[in-house]
């Protein structure tokens, strides 16, 4: 086939993938190329001059003690707020697809926390933990365990492990529908087969149900992971990255210095660094999957 | 009557022909208008109205004027889009926004904000508008603003509890802390403070540093040469973050509770204090019936005189960029006038920074007292604190916030705290955003 043919043969579908395409430049490519850029400079985004200073941003980044901080604190969020909504989610799903009575009203349930927008899930948990009048509290008093009552945001050392079981709450509705989802690709012969084999029902979900689950199971921990390090809108309505710092995350401390203190070229240093952390734990997820399988 | 088709549609286009032309001398008329834009911060009810009935008023006597204003909201909404906003030409003609943290510095030192000095000469606003209101908008030897909303830092408290547990007003520091002892003895939350924002901190900051070492020594931290690491501010930090909150006098997880679940524990009752800004007031006036709210100032700590600390909570710039510098500095004027300060005062329950005659108006006894503060200020000379988060950058008022939690957390000493501050002083410094 010639070139001129090559071309116009596929003129159309070039035609289609063009428009997509020049939004993703506009609005992904070109953001991010900006984003690199000025993260070599010291802009406070205001000035019109932006004034080159190296890799500064990067080195600085690796002796703030604030910044360490808030990753360190990301990475326990991923952890836990990664783990936290597929280990309730999947056997919850286990569960309603084996035929409980009432599935769609469950269903719609456990997915309805994802329908509300993080800042309600905010507020919400909020006065849940509210110190004075929060529910958390009330029924600790009225179980008798009074002596854990306590300031579950106030505290630096509640702080975040109340924000990662507020996420999670958020979070696992959404790991049931996409299990359920999953689970419709499973083998039921093999299950079966299993039962005949006399595995019990922990033996046929670890063995049987599970590793016919890794694409999805793939899926939803790329997601929540992804989601584990851009963790924003949660944290800033509920305590704002305090008490002393006790829930400064990476975004929020991102937020700071690019809005607050106006140190822009800084805070799109931590904005790449960032994006590389995800792109980097995703693809040694992927591999690692892969080489496992 | 008959109505036959040919006349239906007679009647329509006869209709149709009305409007267009309807519509078309109302677009002439509004193209021949001059458009000013603004955005301020002035969600709330009553500031809002207030606004609104201003430039209403305004409009009335400039009918060549059109006002499009924009409530955009609080600071952390409002500064993420002035900036991209200001920089690219296309944001409003003025801005009115809050003077914490001096966001407005910035837009001053990238040129992006229309120096005053010339309105200031040409409307007489020097000798309108309260002196001790410019500096707070000056920078480099320039004037970009005109300083609003005079606040003042003081005590809320429920009357009723007082009465009903035969407490008085405190005199001293000491006195206070009996007060709170008693009213925690009583099964109430003695102060209503609620730190999540983290900004309510810097408000008790600027109170007990003011008290401690007087106005005049604070000035000089903020003006000149004085220094935030010396033991009287470490004592300052001290007494409230590490004495009242060790004793429980606060509500309890304060680094958790929103300022405004702090309010709802005042106006509920169950906080019998509520240390906080004049700001409140309508809030306070709107949603308390069930008990009467006094006000005092802090009282004395070790005898020394007391600095109640004051300042001005926003301020009104214009862009750089406005095509119509002219009209925008006449809105302005017009907003610092006496009949739009009584409006301001009346319906928004804020203070313009001008004297005016308040006979007349329908205020309530906290306003009145208020008020009679300010011209105890104006007339009499009583001596003011500083509210010092409106003077300082943002950079220092980061590090108010998270290290005053710090402190109460018991992860920071006060010396520490104080070292800090002064670090992020110095910081400031170095990069040209106080003077």
């Amino acid at each position: 086939m010639t070139r001129s043919r090559y071309w116009r043969n596929n003129l159309i579908g070039y035609s289609f993938i063009f428009f997509p395409f020049l939004v993703y430049v506009i609005f992904v490519l070109y953001p991010v190329f900006g984003t690199l850029q000025l993260s070599f400079t010291n802009w406070d985004g205001f000035e019109r001059v932006k004034h080159f200073v190296g890799m500064a941003n990067y080195v600085r980044m690796w002796k703030d003690p604030f910044f360490l901080k808030s990753l360190y604190h990301n990475l326990i969020w991923i952890l836990i707020g990664t783990s936290l909504p597929i280990v309730i989610g999947l056997p919850l799903a286990v569960i309603l697809w084996s035929g409980v009575k009432g599935f769609q009203v469950f269903r719609t349930i456990y997915f309805m926390p994802l329908v509300l927008s993080s800042v309600v899930v905010g507020i919400i948990w909020g006065w849940i933990y509210n110190p004075v009048f929060g529910i958390a509290n009330e029924f600790l008093r009225m179980i008798g365990l009074n002596s854990l009552t306590r300031a579950w945001l106030g505290d630096t050392s509640t702080a975040l492990p109340a924000l990662i079981i507020a996420a999670a709450w958020q979070y696992y509705g959404f790991c049931v529908i996409i299990f359920l989802a999953g689970l419709q690709n499973v083998d039921i012969s093999l299950i079966d087969a299993a039962k005949i084999d006399g595995a019990n029902s922990l033996q046929r979900f670890f063995y049987v149900i599970v590793p016919q689950m890794r694409n999805v199971l793939t899926m939803i921990i790329l997601y929540t992971l992804i989601g584990g390090f851009k963790v924003f809108d949660l944290v800033f309505v509920t305590t704002r990255g305090g008490p002393a710092g006790a829930t400064e995350l990476l975004a929020t401390y991102l937020f700071k210095q690019a809005f607050q203190i106006n140190y822009v070229g800084y805070a799109a240093a931590i904005a790449i660094v960032l994006a590389f952390f995800v792109i980097v734990v995703s693809v040694l997820f992927i591999r690692l999957r892969e080489r496992i399988a | 009557m008959v109505f036959t088709r040919q006349k239906v549609k007679k009647i329509i286009t006869l209709m149709l022909v009305g409007m267009f032309i309807l519509g078309l001398s109302f677009s002439m008329a509004n193209a021949q208008k001059i458009s000013v834009t603004i955005w301020d911060g002035f969600t709330e009810g009553a500031s809002d109205r207030a606004c609104e009935e201003i430039y209403a008023s305004f409009e009335k006597l400039h009918p060549q004027v059109q006002i499009l204003r924009q409530a955009v909201g609080t600071s952390e909404q409002m500064h993420p889009l002035i900036k991209p906003a200001l920089s690219s030409g296309t944001g409003p003609d003025i801005i009115n926004d809050l003077t914490a943290g001096g966001y407005w510095r910035h837009l001053a030192k990238a040129g992006l904000l229309l120096p005053l000095d010339t309105f200031y000469e040409e409307y007489g606003w020097n000798e309108r508008i309260f002196p001790w209101s410019k500096p707070l908008t000056t920078l480099g030897g320039h004037v970009y603003g005109i300083a609003d909303e005079l606040e003042f830092i003081g005590v809320y408290y429920n009357q009723d509890i007082f009465k009903q547990m035969g407490l008085s007003v405190p005199n001293t520091y000491q006195e206070f802390l009996g007060v709170c002892e008693k009213l925690k003895s009583g099964g109430y939350i003695p102060i209503a403070f609620a730190n999540q924002a983290k900004w309510p901190a810097y408000h008790q900051f600027s109170i007990f540093v003011n008290n401690l070492i007087g106005a005049e020594k604070t000035g000089e931290i903020l003006f000149g040469n004085g220094r935030w690491d010396t033991p009287e501010v470490e004592k300052a930090i001290k007494l409230f973050f590490v004495d009242m909150y060790g004793k429980g006098y606060f509500i309890p997880g304060t680094n958790g509770v929103t300022y405004d679940d702090g309010n709802m524990l005042y106006y509920a009752g169950r906080a019998a204090m509520h240390i906080t800004g004049t700001w409140l007031l309508g809030s306070i006036e709107e949603y308390v019936k069930d008990f009467e709210t006094g006000f005092f100032y802090f009282p004395s700590i070790e005898g020394r005189p007391i600095a109640p600390p004051a300042g001005f909570g926003s301020a009104a710039f214009i862009s750089s960029a406005t095509a119509r510098p002219e009209v925008a500095a006449s809105i302005l004027n017009y907003r610092y006038t006496e009949s739009a300060a009584r409006i301001w005062l009346g319906e928004g329950k804020r203070i313009a920074p001008i004297s005016f005659d308040t006979t007349g108006l329908e205020l309530s006894p906290l306003m009145s007292f208020v008020v009679q503060s300010l011209s105890d200020v104006v007339e009499k000379g009583f001596s003011m604190g500083y509210n010092i988060d409106i003077y300082a950058p943002t950079n220092f008022n980061l590090m108010q916030g998270d290290g005053f939690q710090a402190v109460m957390a018991g992860q920071k000493t006060p010396r520490e705290q104080a070292a800090d501050l002064q670090t992020e002083w110095e910081k400031a410094k170095e990069m040209g955003l106080i003077e």
